[in-house]
């Protein structure tokens, strides 16, 4: 949700600032496979029951793991586009407490329940995954790292409520920077100075 | 109408990045809210 609202928002204030779409088209993106498998990988996890079914430091948890080290590989590789540190830094909280707490992102049954992630008058179990995403019900005093887990509640002005955690937001405000680095015009004007300086040279 | 290379190219970032953001984000109600 944060991630769909951060790029929706920075569109609109990259067109504002005399932004081009095409401009996008003009990045070097390296290995962008890698984010499909990942993403394809987690899609499978989260939604097809044959490979999903399994908790804590089972196969699945490692799988999710393992596609968060392939977004390594990938934003290693794109490092020098603007805003990929931040999406990078986003990526190293989340990945740190998914593998503290067993390959899933913590929540605790309070806040999965105000959501209504829960299966209504059934008894909670914890270390249960919580259905349709990354998450894992566990109690704030069982959980490592805990304030980098899935605490923060979208505000009531937003209208889908959603939770998400410090590397959720982090890595939002780096798909901001991104969109920003290579629509607006300051690096079109960037790259024809160095065009012209390259132009100079030779 | 025939749309350039550079707008499918550009399609092709966007849609890398926000699967990038989507995969590293791990909201509950994943992956879209």
């Amino acid at each position: 949700m944060i991630h769909i609202l951060a790029l929706a928002i920075s569109l609109f204030v990259a067109f504002a600032r005399g932004g081009k779409f095409r401009n996008l088209g003009s990045i070097n993106f390296r290995l962008g496979w890698l984010i499909l498998i990942a993403f394809g990988l987690q899609v499978a996890i989260v939604y097809l029951p044959q490979l999903g079914a399994g908790g804590r430091y089972e196969l699945p948890a490692v799988l999710i793991i393992l596609s968060y080290l392939l977004l390594v590989a990938c934003i290693i590789a794109n490092r020098e586009i603007g805003g990929m540190k931040l999406l990078g830094l986003g990526l190293a909280l989340n990945l740190l407490v998914i593998a503290a707490n067993g390959g899933f992102m913590p929540i605790s049954p309070e806040i999965a329940g105000d959501l209504g992630l829960l299966p209504q008058g059934s008894e909670v179990e914890l270390g249960t995954r919580v259905a349709r995403s990354k998450d894992i019900l566990l109690q704030p005093g069982q959980t490592a790292l805990w304030i980098l887990s899935d605490i923060f509640l979208t505000s009531r002005y937003v209208p889908i409520k959603s939770v998400f955690s410090i590397g959720d937001l982090v890595s939002a405000l780096g798909l901001f920077m991104t969109i920003q680095w290579a629509m607006t015009p300051d690096r079109e004007a960037r790259r024809e100075s160095s065009s012209g300086a390259a132009s100079a040279l030779s | 109408m025939r749309i350039s290379k550079v707008y499918w190219q550009a399609v092709f970032v966007v849609l890398s990045l926000i699967s990038l953001a989507l995969s590293i984000g791990a909201e509950a109600s994943w992956p879209g809210g």
